[in-house]
């Protein structure tokens, strides 16, 4: 029962973090239209393609943190594809914006400011792959106890 | 079985709606990348008897000053007319991307990383 308790408590923490990743998704979206609407106002054309991508990019990576929170809760946090997921999507995140700082992704390009939401939204990313990789553990083991 | 397959399907799902935005980036979208505007060719014209992007390396001289006197408002204003200036010039977007940079940093009220990108951005247009 206790174990069980603890279980669920990590799923929750997981569910949580998720939650708050893609809420972090969401505020970098809403800044990057803030952005957007600053360089338009000065004449800024530029930038429209660049934008317009990001904050599309930003926006369907909070639904998709939102969606994974969803499906966690509907398979009851006993089904692998949901951790699976959310460790593909983060790891698909972490290495985009690795290639944004480094040797720059198509269109954007190489951005150089590293600020404070993206290294939050990077570490909570770093603990939903971790949090993901002991759900699929307890789920693999609680599957081998039941077959014995 | 079924529930199995079910499961990877959804996996596959999933994988795809995160892969999309990828692909949106690399191939989709780059058409319309190719918006140009001559709205602000004024100020790329007005290049003054020193050097073709003086106007622009003055309006980064000016925003490092107000960034140094605390005037976070004024440096972002001329650091966008910096911008601005640098508009429908792909060979200057090493300078672009460093004013981009230290706006972002001006947001986040990093004084320093304002002034350490405002001042790569004059290297690039030296």
């Amino acid at each position: 029962m206790i174990k069980m308790n603890k279980n669920l408590t990590i799923v929750y923490i997981l569910c949580g973090i998720l939650a708050v990743t893609g809420i972090v998704y969401f505020l970098v979206a809403y800044g990057e239209y803030e952005d957007w609407v600053e360089l338009l106002s000065f004449g800024i054309q530029d930038e429209t393609t660049e934008k317009q991508v990001e904050i599309s990019l930003f926006i369907i990576s909070g639904l998709i943190y939102f969606g994974i929170v969803i499906w966690l809760v509907k398979t009851r946090f006993i089904k692998k594809s949901p951790y699976i997921a959310s460790i593909l999507v983060s790891v698909a995140l972490i290495l985009t914006y690795i290639a944004s700082r480094t040797v720059g992704v198509p269109i954007v390009g190489v951005e150089y400011y590293v600020g404070k939401l993206d290294m939050i939204s990077k570490i909570l990313q770093v603990v939903v792959i971790a949090l993901s990789v002991v759900g699929l553990y307890k789920i693999h083991k609680s599957l081998h106890t039941l077959q014995a | 079985m079924i529930n199995k397959l079910q499961n990877y399907r959804k996996v596959v799902l999933l994988s795809i709606v995160a892969i999309v935005p990828l692909l949106l980036i690399s191939n989709s979208v780059t058409s319309h990348g190719q918006t140009n505007n001559m709205t602000n060719a004024t100020n790329q014209t007005s290049a003054s008897a020193n050097g073709p992007n003086s106007e622009i390396v003055k309006l980064i001289d000016s925003g490092i000053s107000m960034i140094n006197s605390g005037d976070n408002n004024g440096a972002k204003k001329s650091l966008l007319q910096a911008e601005s200036g640098l508009e429908d010039k792909p060979d200057l977007s090493g300078a672009e991307k460093h004013i981009e940079a230290s706006l972002k940093a001006l947001k986040e009220n990093d004084k320093n990383g304002a002034l350490m990108h405002a001042e790569e951005a004059k290297k690039g247009l030296a």
